[in-house]
């Protein structure tokens, strides 16, 4: 199974927050948090208060790409760590995320009268699921 | 938050469904007749989040955890901003430990794995915060009260060190160093809130040097901030995590804010610090 590639921009969530920046804002106290940095030596070092710092970790404020540069600088990793596992994140677990093609042979097996055939191939695929893969973890 | 989560994180930080095909093919397992989760924990050193009800229950054998595991489950814990983290160990049945906030449950998750060596905590770290705090955390409403008494008498102590320092709130935990001219501190006061230490050390530490603490390392780091203080005249609030060892007893790593205050009376000059625990533990190598 391939990964589909992200082709559209993450959708913002329910409340209307950006989830790109939710992302990086987590990622960022993450990384702080990682580092046993407290917001305040963190804050100091990108120019803002503890609290601006806070509402961005929140998620309640967009941080600016400048503040993003900074922090980069202040928590020693490249810019692109903020960004790393978006996808995964967004589909919650490392697992696969449903190729396109997947979707719709799901659609044509529920289509099927559930009789003989459809039991027939719900266990072949189970089967070949079960079946030990070559390499450890997803393709 | 989303509630309900199920996860598995591998010893590579990968996150994966409980139970799922994906992860039981990853591990070539093609029929699960035992407890998958239960042994990948016990002896593949993978770690179970979920969440419960607004808390996150992680179940891992700290031994086993791996940096990469453990960098990808404090990830988990910001995202889903749970209230408390709860930590049961699959070493030590039936035993749990309920901690509040994600930079808490970091450093005892770190705490917890040294023992494999994977991981590594330093034993001493203090750091200042913003006064703001005070003001803006009600977990600190017992020092913002002190706070508020060194403004109003303008640091003057008057009456006994028990009527400043004794409020119930504090729970005992205040201690107040006179200043001699050379910079050597006192003892003049300590409370009953210092757990850690013997009984009898509040009353024979009274007159004794400031850092003549059962744990002589952890007096001498201790002291300095009574020194800066001092030597500023101005209030410090600052954040602490140490490791006290104690003779006798199991070594344990607290966590505390604290509020270091400079005081005057009849021509002496104090130092008070009064504190607020936010957790202490055993220490992993300890248990």
């Amino acid at each position: 199974m391939v990964r589909q590639q992200q082709s559209t921009p993450l959708p913002a969530s329910n409340d209307g927050a950006d989830l790109i920046n939710l992302h990086v804002c987590r990622r960022m106290k993450t990384k702080r948090v990682l580092r046993t940095m407290s917001q305040e030596r963190l804050a100091k070092a990108i120019g803002i208060s503890y609290q601006q710092l806070q509402r961005y970790e929140s998620g309640k404020s967009r941080l600016p790409c400048s503040m993003l540069f900074r922090a980069a600088l202040a928590l020693e990793v490249p810019i692109t760590y903020f960004f790393e596992q978006i996808e995964e994140d967004h589909s919650t677990t490392s697992e696969l995320t449903l190729d396109k093609s997947v979707v719709v042979a799901v659609k044509k097996i529920q289509s099927l009268s559930a009789g003989d055939t459809r039991q027939s191939l719900l266990r072949l695929i189970d089967d070949l699921a079960r079946s030990p893969t070559p390499s450890r973890g997803p393709a | 938050m989303a509630s309900g989560r199920d996860l598995i994180l591998d010893d590579t930080g990968r996150v994966w469904r409980t139970g799922s095909q994906a992860l039981m093919a990853s591990l070539h397992i093609g029929r699960r007749d035992y407890d998958l989760t239960r042994y990948v924990i016990r002896n593949l050193g993978f770690v179970r989040f979920r969440t419960i009800r607004g808390d996150a229950r992680v179940t891992l054998h700290p031994r086993f955890l791996t940096r990469p595991a453990f960098e990808s489950l404090i990830h988990l814990l910001v995202s889903h901003d749970c209230d408390r983290t709860i930590i049961e160990r699959a070493d030590v049945p039936n035993h749990i430990e309920i901690i509040p906030g994600v930079e808490d449950a970091a450093a005892r998750l770190a705490d917890l794995a040294t023992a494999g060596g994977q991981l590594t905590r330093a034993d001493f770290y203090r750091e200042e915060l913003s006064l703001r705090r005070l003001r803006d955390d009600r977990r600190l409403s017992a020092l913002s009260a002190v706070m508020r008494r060194w403004r109003s008498t303008q640091g003057e102590l008057r009456g006994d060190f028990a009527a400043t320092f004794g409020d119930p709130a504090l729970r005992g935990r205040a201690m107040v160093i006179r200043f001699t001219g050379d910079l050597r501190g006192v003892v003049e006061y300590a409370g009953d809130g210092f757990t850690c230490f013997d009984p009898s050390w509040r009353s024979s530490v009274l007159g004794h040097d400031m850092s003549e603490q059962p744990d002589p390392q952890y007096g001498q780091r201790i002291a300095a901030a009574y020194v800066e203080t001092h030597i500023a005249q101005s209030p410090r609030l600052e954040f602490v995590e140490a490791v006290i060892r104690v003779p006798g007893c199991s070594a344990r790593r607290s966590r505390y804010e604290r509020l270091l205050l400079p005081w005057r009376r009849d021509g002496a000059t104090f130092v008070s610090a009064v504190s607020v625990l936010r957790t202490s533990f055993a220490t992993a190598s300890s248990m």
